[in-house]
């Protein structure tokens, strides 16, 4: 046994404790100061009745992100209008095909006026 | 003798959750001694004990709620509701901590005193100082150990639920608190033997 389990063998703090434990302390003007505070105190919402109907908070936080997501997205297409054809990817003739057309609606037509 | 004398704490708790202050009176009545008694023990401080009991109890009466009934008994739960409360107290305090040898220095009775005849009563503060400097000294797990199966005399089984280990931890807390607290007290009074030795050999 080492010296300071020695030492610590001298007390008999099992006694000491039993016998020091005289500590008392009057708590009346503390009950009546709690008592006082929470006369007009109000109560909280039970915060479980939410959970149970939303599944808890972390659905309740999850919707909320996807309705903001939903949101942005609305007004992003109002200012920025999506037509169909971006859409589904269809790209749009461009000007040379445009007057190619159009040259080849005309030379139908003198070909048509011939017959 | 009130009405509410008569029931146990789940009844209680469900008057205070209907908004019963009544009830919830009693539940302040009932156990505050109990509760500021380890928070007491814990801080080692009135006014801070106080607070922390106050504080946790008005929580209760905002969200009484909180306390499940099918998981704990009513006391179990609001103990470890004061404790976390008293630890969260003491990390948050930004005190001016002394050199415990200073205040065990200045607590002491002196020995040059001319109260010769109160030996006792000085042998008694004296062994009260160093216990409190033990208890002061030990880690928080042993010290809310202690308070909680000595002070508190709660049952060793509801003081592991509330410290949330199991009992076999809880015994081995209590075996090293009593262990370490043992030898604080015997250094302690060791070093005072030495110093009244020394008195005495400086007196000749």
């Amino acid at each position: 046994m080492s010296n300071k389990e020695n030492r610590a063998s001298d007390v008999d703090i099992d006694a000491l404790l039993a016998e020091l434990d005289e500590v008392s302390h009057n708590t009346s003007s503390l009950q009546q100061s709690i008592i006082e505070k929470t006369a007009l105190l109000p109560q909280q919402a039970r915060r479980t009745q939410n959970s149970v109907v939303l599944g808890g908070s972390f659905l309740r936080r999850f919707l909320m992100a996807a309705g903001c997501v939903a949101l942005v997205g609305v007004g992003y297409s109002v200012f920025f209008p999506v037509t169909p054809e971006v859409l589904l990817g269809a790209e749009q003739p461009s000007l040379q095909e445009l007057e190619y057309q159009e040259l080849m609606m005309m030379e139908d037509e003198i070909l048509f006026a011939q017959l | 003798m009130s009405a509410y004398d008569a029931l146990d704490d789940i009844d209680l708790v469900d008057l205070v959750r209907s908004g019963n202050h009544d009830a919830f009176a009693q539940l302040v009545r009932r156990y505050t001694d109990q509760f500021f008694g380890l928070a007491y023990r814990t801080l080692r401080n009135r006014a801070e004990a106080e607070d922390v009991v106050q504080t946790a109890f008005i929580k209760f009466w905002e969200r009484p709620h909180l306390w499940n009934a099918d998981k704990s008994l009513f006391t179990t739960w609001f103990y470890r509701v004061v404790i976390n409360a008293c630890h969260d107290h003491t990390r948050k305090a930004s005190r001016t901590v002394s050199n415990p040898e200073n205040v065990i220095e200045y607590s002491l009775p002196s020995v040059k005193s001319e109260d010769v005849l109160l030996q006792d009563k000085q042998h008694t503060m004296w062994q009260k100082t160093c216990l409190n400097e033990g208890m002061k000294r030990l880690p928080g797990s042993q010290r809310d150990a202690l308070n909680l199966v000595v002070y508190c005399a709660l049952p060793q089984k509801q003081a592991a639920e509330v410290m949330g280990v199991s009992l076999k931890a809880l015994e081995s807390l209590l075996v090293r608190a009593k262990r370490s607290l043992a030898s604080t007290v015997s250094s302690l009074q060791r070093a005072r033997e030495m110093r009244e030795d020394n008195y005495v050999k400086q007196g000749k």
